[in-house]
C-alpha cells in the first residue's frame, strides 16, 4: 500500500473582493462581492515509501495548498487523503509527530534566540529521547556546516543559514516523511548544493520519503526521481524525470561558428531549422531522435566553414516553459 | 511537565534580552497603581468616610490587589490567533503533534509568569511600601486565593481563545477585541470593585465569566465570604470552565477546516 495517498481531492478557497473607491465603502462592509478560486481541482496520486518526488508549479498552481493538505493543516474540500494510514487532517497531532515540513516562507525557529534553543524546545514538544537529540544535532550540525553560527540568534542568520536551521530542526525526531515547500528559495549557490546533498543523502541513508516543491528546476533535477507538474490546480505531468526529459525533449540546439561560407545557398527547412545566421555565428534547432550529432555536422559543413560547434540538450526548465505555453494557448 | 520547564526558560531567555522593556513595564505599572490609588483617595474626599460601608483602606487594599490579580490571569490569545490566523503563522503551530489550545496556553501563562515575577510583584511590593496599607491574610484564604486565580486564569484563557477562534468566520476580531477589554475591565472588577454597581449591573455580572477571573479571588483572599459562598465560587468557576473548555473546544474543530493559507 502507498505510504501517502490523494484521491480525487479538490481545495476552493473563498475570495472577498474589495472594490476600489470611496463610494464603494458601505457595499464593501455589507455586501462585499465573491468569488471561488479553486486551488487544486480533482487531483491524485499515491507515493510509496522512499520516494524523492517534486512538485513543478507556477506561483498560485496549487503546490503549497497540497503540500499543506497532506501534512494536515489544511483540509480538502472533498476527497480522501491518506498518509501512513491516518488521515492527517483528522488525526493531526498523530500525523505531526510522523512528519517533518519546512515552508520556506515561514520560520519554525525563535528569532530572537540561537537555533540550539528552538532545538532545544523541538526535543521536549516531540519527546525526543536525549541520546538519539544529541546525536542527531551533531550529525546535522557537521553535515549542513552549521558550526559557526549554532548559537547566534536566528535574527542575525542569513537566509541560507536559517534554512538549513529549518531542515535540521524538521528532521530532528526522525520522521518518516518530510514536506519541503520551496526550502532553496532565495538562497545562494552554495548554500542550495549543500542543502540538496542533505536532502538526497536523507533519503538515501534513512529512506525518508521527501516531497519537494520549488521553482528551482536544477533543484529537483538533481535531487528528485519523480516529479509532479501542477498547472492551474490540476495535474500535467506525473511520472520520472527521465520519462519527462524522453516525452518533452523534440529538440537540442546547436550553435556553430563559421570563417566563411561554401555557397550562396541556404541550408533548406527540414531535419534542421536554422534560428540564426549572424556575425559568423549559426543556431540551428534539430531533433536528436532523427538524425545523429555526425550527421548533423556533416550537414552544416556543406554549407559553411565550420570552426566550432556547441550542442545544448535543452535543460527541464526549457521544457517546463514549453508546456506552461502550450497550456497558455 | 518537561515540555512546560523548557518553555518557560525559553521564554525567560527570550524576555531578557529586552531587560529595558521590562525595566519600562515595571515602572509604568507602578505608576497605574499609583494613579488608582490617588483616584479612589480624590474619590473618597479628604475625610476617608466610609462609602457604601467600604473603608478607604479596604478600597486601597482591593484596588492593588485587582491590579495583582489582573495582570497574572491576562490573556492575549485573541490577539496572537487573530494576527496567526490572517497571517498564516498558524500553519507553524499546526505542524506540532500538541493540541493548539494547549500550546497556547502554555506560552499564555509562561508570559504571565515572567511579567509577574519582574513587573507585578515588585511594582506591587513598592506601591504597598509607599501607601502603607494592612490587609490580614490568612494562610487558607492565600491557598484558596491561589486555587481559585488559577481557575480564573483557565476561564480568560478560554473564553479569550472562544472569541478569538472567529476570526476564522469573520477575517478579523478587532471589534471583538475592544468589546472584550471593556466587558473584562467592567465585569471583572479589575477597575472598580462590584460593590459599587447599580442593581441591574449587578445582577448581570452574575450571567456573565468575567467576575471570576478578579474579583472573586480576591473576594475569597479577602476572607469576606462563608465558607458556603467560597465553595459557590468554586462550583461557578468549575462550571464556566466546563462550559467555556466544551464551546471553545467545538467552535474551533467546526472552524479548523475552513482555515485558509495562502501565499506560501
Amino acid at each position: 500500500m502507498s505510504l501517502i495517498k490523494v484521491e480525487h481531492v479538490s481545495k476552493n478557497y473563498e475570495v472577498i473582493l474589495q472594490r476600489s473607491g470611496a463610494k464603494n465603502v458601505w457595499r464593501n462592509l455589507f455586501c462585499p462581492d465573491k468569488k471561488v478560486v479553486y486551488a487544486v481541482q480533482d487531483i491524485s496520486f499515491a507515493i510509496e515509501a522512499g520516494e524523492l518526488v517534486g512538485f513543478i508549479g507556477e506561483n498560485g498552481a496549487g503546490k503549497s495548498t497540497t503540500i499543506k493538505m497532506i501534512s494536515g493543516i489544511l483540509f480538502p474540500a472533498s476527497g480522501n487523503i491518506t498518509v501512513a494510514g491516518i488521515c492527517p487532517y483528522l488525526k493531526r497531532e498523530k500525523n505531526a509527530r510522523n512528519i517533518g515540513a519546512v515552508f520556506g516562507q515561514r520560520s519554525r525557529l525563535n528569532w530572537d534566540l540561537p537555533m540550539l534553543d528552538s532545538f532545544e524546545l523541538h526535543k521536549e514538544i516531540y519527546r525526543i529521547d536525549p541520546v538519539r537529540y544529541q546525536k542527531n544535532v551533531d550529525m546535522f550540525i557537521e553535515m549542513l556546516h552549521m558550526q559557526d553560527f549554532c548559537n547566534t540568534p536566528v535574527r542575525q542568520l542569513s537566509l541560507g543559514q536559517r534554512m538549513k536551521a529549518e531542515i535540521a530542526l524538521s528532521l530532528l525526531h526522525e520522521p518518516a516523511i518530510l514536506y519541503l515547500d520551496e526550502p532553496t528559495i532565495g538562497l545562494d549557490v552554495l548554500a542550495k548544493q549543500q542543502i540538496r546533498e542533505f536532502i538526497k543523502e536523507r533519503n538515501r541513508r534513512e529512506g525518508i520519503t521527501t516531497i519537494l516543491t520549488s521553482h528551482d528546476m536544477k533543484d529537483l533535477d538533481s535531487v528528485c526521481r519523480r516529479i509532479i507538474i501542477l498547472e492551474k490546480g490540476r495535474i500535467l505531468f506525473d511520472g520520472a524525470i527521465e520519462r519527462f526529459k524522453q516525452e518533452y525533449t523534440k529538440e537540442s540546439i546547436a550553435e556553430f561558428t563559421y570563417a566563411g561560407k561554401c555557397s550562396d545557398q541556404v541550408i533548406p527547412d527540414g531535419p534542421v531549422r536554422v534560428l540564426l545566421d549572424k556575425d559568423h555565428r549559426l543556431v540551428v534547432a534539430y531533433s536528436p531522435a532523427e538524425m545523429t550529432t555526425a550527421q548533423l555536422v556533416g550537414m552544416v559543413s556543406a554549407y559553411y566553414e565550420i570552426n566550432d560547434f556547441t550542442i545544448k540538450a535543452p535543460d527541464i526548465e526549457d521544457m517546463v516553459r514549453g508546456i506552461y505555453e502550450r497550456e497558455a494557448d | 511537565m518537561g515540555l512546560c520547564k523548557k518553555i518557560l526558560s525559553i521564554s525567560f531567555k527570550e524576555k531578557s534580552i529586552f531587560r529595558f522593556d521590562y525595566l519600562v513595564n515595571t515602572l509604568f505599572s507602578f505608576f497605574y497603581i499609583v494613579l488608582k490609588v490617588y483616584l479612589w483617595k480624590g474619590l473618597y474626599g479628604i475625610s476617608g468616610e466610609a462609602v457604601s460601608g467600604i473603608a478607604l483602606n479596604d478600597m486601597l487594599v482591593y484596588s492593588i490587589l485587582s491590579s495583582f490579580t489582573a495582570g497574572i490571569t491576562k490573556t492575549t490569545v485573541m490577539n496572537d490567533l487573530n494576527e496567526s490566523v490572517l497571517s498564516g503563522s498558524i500553519s507553524s503551530n499546526l505542524l506540532l503533534p500538541i493540541g493548539l489550545k494547549k500550546y497556547l496556553f502554555l506560552h499564555s501563562v509562561t508570559k504571565n509568569i515572567f511579567l509577574t515575577l519582574y513587573g507585578i510583584i515588585p511594582s506591587v511590593l513598592a506601591a504597598m511600601l509607599f501607601f502603607g496599607f494592612h490587609a490580614e491574610i490568612s494562610p487558607v484564604n492565600l491557598v484558596l486565593y491561589v486555587l481559585s486565580v488559577i481557575m480564573g486564569t483557565l476561564i480568560n484563557f478560554l473564553y479569550n481563545f472562544l472569541f478569538g477562534s472567529s476570526v476564522i468566520w469573520f477575517r478579523n476580531s478587532f471589534f471583538l477585541n475592544n468589546i472584550n477589554s471593556v466587558l473584562l475591565n467592567l465585569f471583572s472588577g479589575a477597575l472598580v470593585p462590584l460593590w459599587f454597581f447599580p442593581e441591574p449591573m449587578k445582577i448581570l455580572s452574575v450571567f456573565l465569566p468575567f467576575r471570576y477571573i478578579v474579583f472573586e479571588p480576591i473576594a475569597v483572599l479577602l476572607n469576606t465570604k462563608s465558607a458556603a459562598e467560597t465553595a459557590y465560587v468554586f462550583a461557578m468557576q468549575l462550571f464556566w470552565l466546563v462550559f467555556l473548555f466544551c464551546a471553545a473546544t467545538a467552535v474551533w474543530n467546526r472552524g479548523r477546516n475552513k482555515i485558509m493559507i495562502q501565499g506560501g
